[in-house]
């Protein structure tokens, strides 16, 4: 019980960081996508910047994965 | 007789399956829900204190048991997620695990199947417990201006970037965190009860049904219903493991120091 | 009022939104949750992290009680080696005194033994002249004193037979002057 490397370190490892990664994604393409579909109703621009913004998002997420979780 | 059963059949199955009414008292505070979170902790903690009222370095059976479950929770989830740290707060995220997991396994008790975790206000009120948790050891290691500003600014990012990514930073740490750990819990709870009800009640409805061969297929209709239970199974440890598992996750990051 | 509130309340009650809690579990929840938490973290968990210590002590402690016994073996082995190192040297010193002793002792017997040899030939030199001394002293008086008895007797004889008297005279006198002379000349 003490000893500090057990076998189950890099599934659980990899677990935490999957989750993470799908949570920047997903978060990302909600909260820009959201002032994206703000744009959108306030100026009618017909979903145009809802789509940048979900790209936006998306970009911006994997650009925090990396650096949170790269090496 | 067996169309009157048929009959008698809720369908299709619907979000009032999941509000039953009280068993005594009013309002809400003693009903089937209730009691099997009451009766899952009274297991709980007898079965520990029993197994545990003599613990020997050479550990009996219900002992092992009581310890693997602990140990799984100590070093599979709190030691290798937050590290040599992560054993103090083994004792909690042991007692999240257990609390979640009795209590997801209500699902598949035959005569009951229905989790304490299909009601929303559980699963808050634990993801609250977590979203505080993780908060207030972030403050309390670094102070609540450097928690925040650790939280919020990724390390090396170029100051143009910071205000599309601040938002996103905390939207994902402060708001999505715990809305989704409560929100994992209850819908894959509430999503396997459906499924159950599905099976078993659609198994009814098939029999009660005019043509033959529909009723034949009833008997499909519910060895599928005995197949989602052990899957149910199955999802109620993960779900129990995963909830343990983000909240160890995200105390973690909140007293990593940045490299 | 209390009836359009109690309305509200029905409604709700009747659409059931899921995603809406229920206050009262919440709070039932929590309750349930805090005396679980507290019981277990409280009576459970820190004596399972003593039992896990407790067997880390013991295999530990096994290690450590190995190690002493190897460690004091190792000592009583170094205890031995050196009692027989000072026990050899011990051997050795008293095999040389020994051997010095025994050669003392045989160098004092012989000079004792010259010595004894060297007195007693003094001793028996010493005795010889000292008899010799005496003899001689003895012989001097006896000789006066048979002069003496010679003259005597010469004088109170007669002298029948001077010729044989005279004859005897001298070759008494003769003898005597031998005597001395040659022992004398002979020292």
């Amino acid at each position: 019980m003490t000893d500090d490397q057990s076998p189950r370190r890099d599934s659980a490892r990899g677990a935490d960081q999957a989750y993470t990664a799908l949570g920047y994604l997903i978060s990302g393409m909600l909260i820009w996508g959201f002032v994206g579909w703000l744009v959108d109703r306030w100026l009618d621009l017909g979903g145009i910047a809802t789509a940048i913004g979900v790209v936006m998002g998306v970009a911006l997420g994997v650009y925090l994965v990396v650096k949170r979780l790269g090496a | 007789m067996v169309r009157g059963l048929a009959a008698e059949v809720p369908w299709p199955p619907s979000v009032d399956d999941f509000f039953l009414p009280p068993i005594a008292g009013p309002d809400n505070w003693f009903t089937k829900f209730t009691l099997f979170v009451w009766v899952a902790v009274a297991i709980t903690i007898i079965f520990f204190l029993v197994a545990y009222r003599n613990p020997k370095l050479v550990p009996t059976k219900s002992q092992w048991i009581a310890e693997s479950a602990y140990g799984f929770v100590r070093d599979g989830i709190a030691k290798d997620i937050i590290g040599a740290e992560g054993i103090k707060f083994a004792p909690y995220l042991a007692s999240l695990f257990l609390f979640i997991a009795f209590n997801n396994l209500w699902g598949i008790i035959p005569g009951v199947q229905l989790s304490p975790n299909t009601h929303i206000a559980f699963p808050a009120f634990l993801a609250i417990i977590s979203y505080v948790l993780f908060i207030w050891v972030g403050v309390k290691r670094f102070g609540f201006a450097k928690y925040i500003k650790n939280q919020l600014i990724p390390p090396g990012a170029p100051a143009w970037l910071l205000p599309l990514v601040i938002p996103l930073e905390f939207a994902s740490t402060f708001l999505f965190r715990p809305l989704t750990l409560a929100l994992r819990l209850f819908a894959n709870m509430f999503a396997g009860h459906v499924i159950l009800l599905v099976f078993t009640l659609g198994g009814f409805v098939l029999l009660g049904s005019d043509n033959f061969a529909l009723a034949g297929i009833s008997i499909v209709s519910w060895a599928i219903a005995i197949v989602m239970t052990i899957f149910e199974l199955l999802v109620a440890l993960l779900q129990a493991y995963v909830f343990v598992l983000l909240t160890s996750v995200y105390v973690q990051t909140s007293i990593a120091e940045e490299h | 009022m209390p009836n359009n509130l109690a309305a509200v309340v029905l409604a709700a009650e009747g659409e059931h939104n899921p995603v809406v809690p229920i206050w009262q579990e919440i709070v039932i929840g929590l309750i349930a949750f805090g005396v679980l938490c507290f019981i277990l973290m409280k009576f459970v968990f820190p004596r399972m992290e003593q039992t896990f210590q407790a067997r880390v002590d013991a295999i530990e402690g096994g290690i450590k009680r190995a190690e002493a016994a190897q460690a004091e073996a190792g000592q009583l082995l170094e205890q031995y080696k050196q009692q027989l190192a000072e026990a050899r040297t011990e051997a050795a010193r008293i095999r040389d005194e020994a051997r010095a002793d025994a050669a003392g002792i045989r160098e004092e017997a012989a000079t004792r033994a010259r010595e004894e040899s060297d007195r007693i030939i003094t001793a028996g030199r010493e005795a010889l002249a000292g008899e010799r001394a005496s003899i001689v002293r003895e012989l001097r008086s006896e000789l006066g004193a048979l002069s003496v008895e010679l003259a005597s007797r010469i004088v109170g004889e007669a002298l029948a037979d001077e010729a044989r008297r005279r004859g005897t005279v001298e070759r008494f006198l003769d003898e005597l002057g031998d005597a001395p002379t040659a022992t004398g000349s002979k020292r």
